[in-house]
């Protein structure tokens, strides 16, 4: 009875019917009525396949029979996983390419933030160009920069001869190929956590700038002082949310190596993908799933507890 | 803003830091303008190439420009490929999940904020606990609801389960909380129902956040290619990141089409951030931020 459609609802009264009268009851039935559609759904469609995921993970199936054929064989799967050098290979990868990714897109974005905000002209220009990354197509950003990174006859290969550099390997060498997809992704979401420190930068009174400039501080001791505590907060939210995107790559790798050369790129998500599609190796791929999502979960805890200690220091 | 300082310093002592800070700020614009040839050559890179014959994308030395610029290039990806089907699926499917989503995020975080009843603030929690979810440990295993249910290789296995997202709710929650109470209040006494509430008081007022997550949904939807990958398997029901994918695939070396589709892909959202700049970045840093 608490399920009440609320398009339904708007029209006459057909709470009155229910017998709900008086305008507190209304409105949590109400409340209720819209609460319950949310979590049907997320039953339906976070909650459900959550469960299935470690329900899957302690069976072998391939997804292609019936589910009832899953046959039971408890944490076989995380044992073999355990064991697997190829999955914890992946695992090393995902943390390599995260830990590059950071670097650069959290440190060039800073950067960038930072020298844009300092500067008085041509400030808009300035972001407009070094966000427009951000609104290309992932995919389309990947397959130019494929073509770009030819080892042969490349753009960027072009380039360093240009400059008298030697021309690189790019994605064709084990010991570079996830450099390259790691400056792909930089060039694309620099802009981006650019434009958020841009945000964060908002919160920091000029006047306090003015101030430690009459007093004689150099730009360092500027931003050690008054910027870093003001964007500490953001700058640590920021963190937290790109380690968790940058663990779940997917898509860049996918298309600019497929987890090549010799697997040098095959990070956990693309492992999931091909061992789950390609493999057909499905309850393993769903055992990878759980063991990355508390790889997350445990760096996620790990640096809110970070982050809400340096609150209490400040 | 005015320039800290620049008017205000004189005297000796002071005179090296003016110095200092003119050439500080040369040396901004120079790795400014750096940065933003690395930003654009590749964009320009690209379009130029896509008007090229194939020898004149892998010659060595470079062939910046082309001879004759091949308009053929589009005309044959666009009768040959997926690439307009891809096209046509996203502006179907892409707006409707905007449009839904921005719609009962609004409606459920008007529940979690306004409305009052026993148990709302733990229930809320549950829904966010859901909120740092990675997608890959809900998609793998929804793959195989979906063919339990018949829906691959439709729209609805797009849709119908990006109805109501966690990020969605929390983000409208959050700002539907400043909408003063008392307006609701009053809407409440004087014979209006929720939905004339939401729509007359709450949505006007927190229209921001809503364009905010729109663009947020937007771009996201746009870009997936995990998802469609997983459950559209034929080629007249591929979405755009999809459709782009197996060019490359279809094409390979014929790098001339490969870059055409690619282009036809880009152009399009080049000239919605052209004109809808603030707009989007507004959006993104609120989803950004708030996130």
């Amino acid at each position: 009875m608490e399920r009440v459609s609320p398009t339904a609802s708007a029209r006459r009264d057909p709470l009155a019917r229910l017998g709900i009268h008086g305008l507190a009851a209304r409105e949590a039935a109400y409340g209720y009525g819209i609460v319950g559609v949310v979590y049907l759904f997320l039953a339906a469609f976070v909650f459900g396949p959550m469960i299935l995921a470690f329900y899957v993970s302690l069976t072998r199936w391939d997804a292609l029979s019936p589910i009832a054929q899953a046959h039971f064989v408890g944490l076989k799967n995380y044992v073999d996983l355990a064991l697997d050098q190829r999955f914890r290979f992946a695992l090393w990868h995902d943390f390599e390419f995260a830990v590059k990714s950071y670097a650069g897109q959290i440190g060039l974005g800073l950067i960038l933030a930072l020298i844009v905000n300092s500067i008085h002209r041509f400030r808009a220009l300035a972001r407009f160009i070094t966000f427009s990354p951000f609104i290309l197509p992932i995919v389309a950003t990947s397959i130019l920069f494929t073509i770009m990174m030819n080892p042969v006859w490349g753009t960027f290969n072009e380039f360093l001869r240009f400059f008298g550099v030697a021309p690189g390997q790019w994605l064709s060498d084990t010991s570079t190929a996830m450099n390259s997809v790691v400056l792909t992704i930089i060039w694309k979401y620099a802009g981006y956590y650019m434009i958020l420190f841009i945000t964060a930068l908002l919160g920091v009174p000029q006047e306090y700038y003015d101030a430690a400039h009459i007093d004689g501080a150099g730009p360092l001791q500027s931003f050690r002082y008054i910027t870093w505590p003001t964007i500490r907060p953001a700058f640590l939210f920021i963190s937290v949310i790109n380690v968790i995107g940058n663990l779940q790559v997917f898509t860049p790798v996918f298309i600019m190596t497929g987890g090549g050369p010799d697997r040098a790129t095959e990070v956990a998500v693309l492992l999931m993908y091909n061992t789950a599609f390609t493999d057909f190796r499905y309850s393993v791929a769903n055992g990878m799933a759980v063991i990355l999502f508390f790889i997350i979960l445990l760096l996620t805890v790990f640096q809110m507890r970070v982050l809400r200690q340096g609150d209490a220091e400040t | 803003m005015p320039p800290p300082g620049a008017a205000r310093v004189s005297g000796g002592r002071d005179r090296g830091l003016v110095w200092g800070r003119v050439a500080g700020e040369g040396l901004a614009y120079v790795f400014l303008l750096v940065c933003a040839v690395v930003m654009l050559v590749p964009f320009l890179w690209m379009v130029v190439s896509s008007f090229k014959e194939q020898w004149e994308i892998t010659a060595v030395p470079a062939i910046w420009l082309p001879h004759v610029w091949h308009l053929d290039n589009f005309a044959y990806v666009i009768r040959d490929s997926p690439l307009i089907t891809g096209y046509k699926n996203s502006l179907i499917i892409v707006p409707i999940v905007t449009a839904v989503e921005v719609a009962t995020s609004t409606i459920a975080g008007y529940a979690f904020a306004k409305l009052r009843f026993p148990g709302r603030d733990v229930l809320f929690v549950g829904v966010i606990s859901t909120l740092m979810l990675p997608g890959f440990l809900i998609q793998i295993p929804l793959f195989v609801v979906m063919v339990g249910v018949g829906w691959l290789n439709t729209f609805q296995a797009m849709i119908i389960p990006f109805l109501f997202t966690p990020f969605g709710i929390f983000l409208m929650r959050q700002f539907i909380l400043g909408v003063p109470t008392d307006y609701i209040d009053s809407a409440r006494i004087d014979g209006s129902g929720e939905i004339g509430i939401i729509w007359r008081i709450v949505f006007p007022l927190t229209r921001e956040a809503a364009a905010a997550l729109a663009i947020f949904v937007f771009i996201n939807s746009w870009n997936d290619l995990f998802w469609p990958l997983l459950v559209l398997r034929q080629r007249t029901m591929f979405t755009l990141p999809v459709a782009l994918f197996t060019l490359q695939g279809d094409y390979g070396t014929y790098y001339h089409y490969v870059l055409a589709g690619a282009t036809l892909a880009v152009i399009p959202v080049v000239i919605v951030y052209v004109f809808f700049q603030e707009h989007i970045v507004r959006g993104v840093t609120l989803t950004g931020l708030k996130g």
